[in-house]
């Protein structure tokens, strides 16, 4: 029997059995009006609450799980590439080389792999690394969080680190703030989690939380968008919670979204403020589809406004280009299969630059949004 | 002896003692400082019996270090209603010689709260600095520039120091020591004007002094009737037509209401077409730092002491430690805009013309000369010599002025959006 004969509530029983021996213990639950049109694979075996991120050129994921680890889906095969489990991770935009984010003490080692998971560079920065990004095939950036205890409080310092693998990188102070000493009880590590940042698809901007914790009120973070050629940056959004997930840029950067931590999640277009879509969901663990199509928020996940399955709500997922979802849960990565969605035509180089270069006048204010997409238009007619 | 006689005879003791207690500076101050008290004893305070210690204090500690400054205050104990006038008026206000303005001074405390507020409280002082003040050494601060902005603290200015004779007050001659030279002769404007000449030739029944308009009816608020800042620039509506009132009813002492209005509003028009020929050389010079084109940039001077590294054409502007077309500036504004706005309220035809307004048109055809040679320089930021400027980098560039040029109102929402649109659809014309 193929398999596209087969009755798909079959092939979904079997996967999630496949799926339980292959994790271990455990087993996807999917639900919804679609479910049965997903197929569902595991993987293989990942802690946690650790990074992961899947090869946007040949799905290979890399993990942390008693160190950094690199699978290979095809082969079924895993190697170690460090000793410390990374507190970030991120694949190149061609998937030719793995960003990995090394705790060493009070330090962070930012290192590169290449595809291959043999190490090419490696440098040193202050404090936890909460994000790494790339902005180019050679460049990327890291948000750094640098922690001071005092009696009446902690100091807690954002550093934005950019780096091209060759040279010391280069340091930007993007937020200092004091903490109270009920916050850092209360909150604990999720005070350095919740700093955490997403770069936008054409990987010029970025999306980043700045925690506030006023005196007389409970903290809270402001989602910042942040131009990266301009530096020049835009108060998005407030989240009431330190439970917020933050924000993510959705299709090609000119929406995003993000929840409020505790029941609703926004889709925005944040250079207007406008909001365009409501999500009754906490946005604690967020992804966007590259195309902007499919969004997976809490372990729900919807095409547009209507949401076609649902997966535990503590999931976190992670879209490749075509629109496969990997999720994880508990101690395990799936593959989701049946979602797709179109790969849009790379922009000729010198196309790409004159967006850019709009965009970082955008963020300066030297041109308007309005401007901007009036002109983006004009550029992109053949 | 009952207690009432007891009393009085302890008061009279008591007012005798008085003198006997001027005395007791006198004898030692006759031979120290014999002009001071033979001013003193010709005064109205010597009469009104005014002693040494009435004003300077008794302890005579204190009066050797300079502390027991007999100020505005110390007059004002008597001569509240003047003391009132005073402080409505520019002289008592906005000037401010006073703390705010020699902290820099040797010897004092740069920290000293007194500087900026008020003694005791934490409402400040002034809004006003002054930038200029601040630049010099201490010895030009205090010669070059208190000596005359003491007025705002000290009644001496005018008055002197221990003489009373109002003959002296009344002379225009007072005014001449601080209102003439290069940035506000108006001393000067006046003695050669139809007024100033009559008072020479025929005295004060015909030409009218300085008091007579600027203090009517022996006011210390020397401001009635004015109606612009001391920059030249009119004051808000309301503010500007009680100006005008109060010195129409000034002028009709001697001339028509009408004669007064005609005039005074030809100096209005002379004020405005006289703004604009300043505003249009500001703009130029705004443009070319939003284009990086002065020489120096602001970055790359001495700090503005006030603004810092930023460019400066208000009332702050410095002479020094600026670019050569913002000397050419300085002048324009601060001598020849003055001239000729003050002198057409003074009816002075030839510091209204030929001192004023002709320098400020021959200033601004300078200052259009030394634009046009920074223009052909260039931007040495945007465009090194013998490196070729990307179209994207050259409509940045025009981006960034247009931003500025909106955010200071000289262009309107539309006209921004309109110079924006042909920057991105010549830009459009390069293709990406």
């Amino acid at each position: 029997m193929s398999r596209t004969s087969m009755p798909r509530p079959l092939v979904l029983a079997l996967a999630v059995w496949g799926a339980g021996i292959i994790a271990g213990c455990t087993s996807l639950p999917v639900s919804g009006s679609q479910a049965a049109n997903l197929s569902v694979t595991a993987l293989t075996r990942v802690a946690p609450t650790a990074p992961w991120c899947v090869n946007p050129a040949d799905s290979s994921i890399a993990m942390g799980d008693n160190g950094l680890q690199l699978f290979e889906p095809a082969a079924g095969t895993r190697i170690r590439l460090a000793t410390p489990s990374p507190t970030a991770l991120a694949w190149s935009p061609d998937g030719k080389r793995l960003a990995a984010a090394l705790p060493d003490g009070d330090s962070t080692t930012l290192a590169i792999f290449s595809r291959q998971g043999k190490p090419i560079a490696q440098a040193p920065v202050p404090g936890r690394v909460t994000g790494i990004e790339w902005m180019s095939s050679a460049d990327l950036v890291a948000l750094g969080v640098g922690i001071r205890i005092f009696s009446f409080g902690d100091a807690i310092t954002a550093t934005l680190y950019r780096w091209d693998g060759t040279s010391a990188p280069q340091s930007t102070t993007l937020f200092e703030t004091t903490v109270k000493p009920l916050t850092v009880r209360q909150w604990g590590e999720r005070i350095i989690t919740s700093i955490s940042m997403a770069i936008s698809s054409d990987r010029d901007e970025m999306l980043y939380t700045r925690l506030h914790d006023p005196p007389a009120f409970s903290p809270y973070l402001r989602i910042i968008l942040r131009n990266l050629e301009s530096g020049a940056e835009r108060d998005v959004a407030t989240t009431a919670a330190l439970s917020s997930g933050g924000g993510r840029f959705v299709g090609t950067g000119d929406r995003i979204v993000y929840g409020d931590g505790s029941s609703l999640s926004r889709v925005m277009a944040p250079w207007s403020d406008k909001v365009i879509q409501s999500f009754l969901a906490p946005g604690k663990q967020l992804a966007a589809s590259p195309a902007g199509e499919d969004l997976l928020l809490d372990g729900h996940l919807y095409q547009g406004e209507t949401e076609i399955a649902s997966f535990p709500p503590a999931s976190d997922g992670s879209f490749a280009p075509g629109g496969t979802l990997y999720i994880r849960h508990d101690t395990a990565i799936y593959r989701i299969g049946g979602l797709t969605e179109a790969i849009p035509a790379p922009l000729q180089p010198a196309v790409a630059e004159r967006l850019r270069t709009m965009r970082a006048w955008r963020s300066e204010g030297l041109i308007s949004d309005r401007e901007y997409r009036e002109n983006k238009k004009r550029i992109m007619e053949p | 002896m009952t207690m009432g006689r007891a009393f009085s005879v302890g008061f009279i003791l008591l007012l005798t003692a008085l003198p006997a207690l001027a005395d007791e500076c006198l004898n030692c101050h006759r031979l120290k400082t014999p002009a001071a008290v033979r001013q003193w004893e010709e005064s109205a305070h010597a009469k009104a019996r005014v002693g040494c210690a009435d004003c300077h204090g008794s302890d005579h500690a204190r009066l050797d270090k300079g502390e027991m400054v007999v100020d505005q205050k110390v007059c004002g104990r008597c001569h509240a209603k003047a003391l009132e006038e005073h402080a409505k008026s520019r002289h008592g206000m906005g000037l401010h010689s006073g703390w705010g303005c020699t902290r820099n001074l040797p010897g004092r405390d740069q920290n000293e709260c007194r500087h900026c507020h008020e003694e005791g409280s934490a409402k400040p002082l002034t809004p006003v600095q002054c930038a200029r003040f601040l630049k010099q050494s201490s010895e030009m601060g205090d010669l070059g520039c208190n000596r005359c902005h003491s007025v705002e603290s000290s009644c001496a200015s005018c008055h002197t120091n221990h003489g009373t004779s109002l003959a002296i007050v009344r002379d225009p001659n007072v005014c001449a020591a601080c209102h003439m030279g290069p940035d506000h002769p108006q001393w000067e404007m006046w003695q050669t004007s139809r007024h100033g000449t009559l008072f020479t030739s025929a005295g004060p029944a015909l030409g009218p002094t300085c008091q007579r308009c600027h203090m009517a009816g022996g006011s210390h608020n020397v401001s009635a009737g004015i109606t612009m800042n001391s920059g030249g620039i009119p004051y808000p509506a309301e503010q500007e037509r009680k100006g005008r009132e109060e010195m129409v009813k000034i002028c009709t002492d001697c001339h028509a209401s009408a004669f007064a209005r005609k005039e005074l509003a030809q100096g209005d028009g002379i004020r405005t077409q006289s703004l604009t020929i300043l505003k249009e050389a500001e703009q130029l010079i705004q443009d070319l730092a939003d284009r990086n084109m002065l020489d120096p940039m602001p970055e790359k001077r001495p700090p503005h002491p006030l603004s810092g590294p930023r460019l400066v054409l208000d009332s702050q502007m410095l002479y020094e430690d600026t670019s050569h077309i913002e000397r050419l500036f300085f002048k324009m504004k601060k001598y020849d805009y003055a001239r000729t706005v003050k002198g057409a309220y003074h009816q002075n035809a030839a510091y209204t013309h030929w001192y004023g307004n002709a320098e400020l048109k021959m200033d601004l055809i300078d200052i259009k000369a030394e634009a046009n040679r920074l223009r052909e320089r260039g931007n040495p930021v945007a465009a090194p010599a013998g490196k070729t400027v990307k179209p994207a980098a050259a409509a940045e560039e025009q981006l960034r002025v247009l931003k500025k040029k909106a955010e200071r109102g000289e262009l309107s929402q539309t006209e921004y959006e309109q110079e924006k649109g042909k920057v991105l659809r010549e830009l459009k014309e390069t293709a990406p």
